[in-house]
């Protein structure tokens, strides 16, 4: 019965004899779930059932309490709204677990204003915070959109994704760090993404104001999440600083390039997908176990990650595709005019198929392996072209790319799309669009404006051999047919003396009733001939026939 | 120092004495008693690994049982098999070292000796061998691969068993029945209203319900998967490859 069933996560199908009926992949990928350790009992912990929405109301008067958004280690968080500015609200509460300490109130208010003071635009805010009943709450900034682990949970993340990601992570934490404040359970659950993009921090030294309660007066203990914590974080917690931070960095960073945690013998990120192998430095110095040989501040990262961004590599070595993605783009029919001067390039112009694609500084043409970059300082002109009309009657245009390259000027000509049958009307508008594009692009990015021959497209020249060997494949049958028809006019001129409906020579030999007449005609002029063995019956009947009436 | 030894407590996974560092722990005569204890317990969950690669390498149903049952024997005994290093980290990888060891060198002794006077580690009539074998798919999986996967099988099969029983005990049975798919999938919110209507629970309690059953779970699949690995530290990546084993 379970054979049938698909994993509802994973999709993977269930084997039969899956414990309890169960995904065998997702039961082990739990092990490795992110839970943040709880600083209190954890079974005591999970026993704890956050107030229904309503049971809160009559403790935050100022609130319209919502819905219970989530809850973790360190406490649930509400969705509200702050009857008197009318806004959104995210409401904090933490476990009535934490606080039974009498020191912990006074302790609470002091790391809280220290949180409240961090003011950034890429840390979520906290509005308010105190005691109600025993009860410690945060107000803070409600974020309408998703944390980074539903985030990848949802799909594989392109590279260029966490590259707009982690520098804004980078911001938030340098300026923390400014304040003194060290985050200590960076992690993606506690990043979280607006509807625009925009990175907002989420808990920020909680786990330090969580942790240190629940051994106060004796040593500071160990808290966080343990997929994301430095070493050091785990063995001497009292010693941790801002460079756990960037661990966890590092660890977040690694995650959204490859999809997964960094495990003991990692592997550079490079070695699993395709980014810059520049990132893979960058990763792993953040990873370093040893925070002396990190980054010694998170704005290091940051810097590091701006210069590969702003220097792209050398076109040989770089997957410089990778790291932002075109503007335009789109595979298609590719040649070159010297190639359609050849004598095979003047029958069939398409000397292969190949990507085009437009960037902000630069058109990059790979086909294959074979990667070639035109910097917009090196294109020269631009427009159609179109190639004789024994090789394309119809007149499809090309996108006709001239530029130098060292010295030589090299010209490409381009038609998008890779079907074998299409309209001049597609082929040319999508031309003509690659053209408005590039030139605006080019407009846009160097105040140049290209020399465009839009209107009218420029015919190749091309090969006069294939225009013969085109008209020898045209002519060729045309010539067969003709000297077919012609040999039989002559031949039924020749043998009857008078014109007639050609009639096929061989009949006379042949079957049936269709052979009566030239039979009988046969029967006048000579004797009658054996038939031929393999003939047919009715020829046979008609031999007999002139023997009976002898 | 002492903070770092109490952090260390302090950590959600104590890493006291395991099964398997009790087993490569050396030395005593108490500690003998109590190595051969954790290998026999060792040897109860993870002896169809063991089987399937017996058999997986051709050998008859009861010679398997013969060479499995005579394997634990003598691991257990610690004779023969010394020149295993068990420092390698893993009970897996040791034992599937100590195994091939075994197959190659003992085999034949094993045949003419053994044959008769079986020493019986497992209670093996009631496992139903073959029964299980049986329903392995035939296609050509190499007999390490089929250890290793059906080794990730064991530890899902007996986490389970105990998580079950562990609600069973407690009277809670029905709940974990409802609520056991929430092991694959966080469960959606209201996506267990039904399940409180039926429990009469009201459906926060359900969540938290879920929630806790998640977490023990959670907590059950790395204790047992401790047990196997020398070090704290290790859990993470043997669970990792035996995902890679799936």
């Amino acid at each position: 019965m379970v054979d049938e069933h698909k994993c509802p996560q994973c999709s993977a199908p269930l084997a039969a004899g899956a414990p309890e009926g169960l995904c065998r992949v997702c039961l082990l990928k739990l092990a490795l779930e992110s839970n943040t350790l709880a600083p209190i009992d954890s079974e005591r912990l999970a026993r704890w059932t956050p107030p229904e929405p309503a049971d809160l109301a009559s403790r935050f008067p100022d609130l319209e309490i919502m819905e219970l958004l989530g809850r973790g280690g360190m406490g649930a968080v509400y969705k509200a709204r702050q009857r008197s500015l009318d806004r959104l609200v995210a409401l904090k509460i933490l476990p009535p677990e934490i606080g039974h300490d009498a020191d912990f109130t006074e302790r609470f208010a002091r790391e809280a204003l220290a949180m409240a003071r961090l003011n950034h635009p890429h840390i979520v805010a906290i509005h308010d915070f105190g005691q109600s009943n025993a009860l410690f709450f945060f107000v803070m900034e409600y974020v309408d959109g998703l944390n980074l682990r539903q985030l990848l949970n949802a799909e594989r993340m392109a590279p260029r994704e966490a590259l707009a990601i982690v520098p804004q992570i980078c911001d938030a934490l340098q300026y923390a760090h400014d304040q003194g404040i060290v985050h200590r359970d960076i992690k993606p659950e506690n990043i979280l993404l607006n509807r625009v993009g925009q990175v907002k921090i989420a808990d920020f030294g909680l786990a330090k104001l969580v942790g240190a309660e629940a051994t106060f007066g004796a040593a500071e203990r160990v808290v966080g999440t343990p997929q994301y914590m430095a070493p050091e974080q785990i063995e001497r917690p009292a010693e941790v600083d801002h460079r756990a931070d960037i661990y966890s960095l590092g660890v977040v960073f690694y995650q959204m390039l490859t999809g997964e945690l960094p495990t003991k013998r990692m592997e550079r990120p490079s070695t699993k997908v395709r980014i810059d192998v520049r990132l893979d430095e960058i990763v792993m110095r953040a990873l370093e176990k040893d925070p002396q040989r990190r980054y010694q501040q998170v704005s290091d990262v940051k810097t590091r990650m701006d210069t590969i961004v702003d220097n792209p590599p050398n076109a040989a070595d770089a997957p410089y595709v990778a790291l932002r993605a075109p503007l335009k783009a789109s595979r298609g029919f590719y040649s070159t005019p010297e190639f359609i001067r050849t004598a095979f390039g003047g029958f069939a112009w398409r000397k292969g198929t190949g990507e085009l694609a437009l960037y902000d500084d630069r058109l990059v043409f790979s086909e294959g392996w074979q990667r070639t970059e035109i910097p917009f300082t090196s294109l020269q002109e631009l427009g159609l072209a179109r190639t004789p009309r024994w090789i394309s009657p119809l007149g499809h245009q090309l996108l006709s790319i001239t530029h130098h390259e060292k010295d030589q000027r090299n010209t490409l000509l381009f038609m998008p799309g890779v079907a074998w049958f299409r309209t001049t009307g597609d082929t040319n508008r999508f031309a003509a669009e690659w053209i408005i594009a590039i030139r605006d692009t080019v407009k846009a990015a160097t105040g140049r404006v290209l020399t465009c021959s839009s209107d009218r497209p420029a015919v190749v020249l091309a090969s006069p051999w294939g225009a013969l060997f085109v008209a020898a494949i045209m002519g060729i049958p045309l010539l067969f047919v003709l000297i077919m028809c012609f040999s039989t006019i002559m031949h039924r001129t020749n043998g009857s003396g008078r014109t007639t409906l050609p009639q096929p020579v061989t009949t006379e030999r042949s079957y049936g009733p269709v052979s009566r007449q030239p039979m009988r005609r046969a029967q006048e002029n000579q004797p009658p001939t054996l038939p031929a063995p393999y003939s047919g019956q009715p020829a046979q009947r008609q031999y007999k026939m002139p023997a009976r009436n002898h | 120092m002492t903070t770092s030894a109490a952090s260390r407590e302090n950590f959600r996974e104590p890493f006291v004495a395991t099964r398997w560092s009790i087993v490569l722990a050396a030395g005593g005569p108490e500690a003998d008693s109590k190595r051969q204890r954790a290998l026999e317990e060792l040897a109860q969950v993870y002896w169809f690994p063991l089987y399937a690669y017996v058999r997986r390498h051709g050998q008859t149903p009861e010679a398997a049982e013969d060479l499995t049952q005579e394997f634990f024997a003598r691991l257990i005994e610690k004779h023969g098999l010394s020149d295993v290093d068990p420092s390698k980290g893993r009970f897996r990888s040791f034992l599937l070292a100590s195994l091939n060891h075994f197959l190659a060198n003992e085999y034949d002794r094993a045949q003419t000796q053994k044959r008769g006077g079986r020493r019986k580690i497992i209670a093996w009539d009631a496992l139903d061998a073959e029964a299980r074998y049986a329903i392995e798919p035939v296609d050509d999986v190499t007999p390490e691969r089929l250890f290793e996967q059906r080794w990730a099988w064991a530890v899902l099969d007996e986490v389970l068993l105990r998580l079950r029983e562990l609600y069973t005990t407690q009277g809670q049975g029905a709940l974990f029945e409802a609520l056991k798919g929430a092991l694959m999938q966080r469960p959606a919110a209201g996506q267990y209203d039904d399940v409180a209507q039926k429990l009469g629970m009201t459906p926060n309690a359900v969540a938290v319900a879920a929630h806790r059953l998640r977490g023990r779970y959670r907590k059950l699949l790395r204790d047992e998967i401790a047990q196997t690995v020398a070090e704290p530290g290790l859990i993470d990546a043997e669970v990792t490859y035996l995902l890679s084993c799936l």
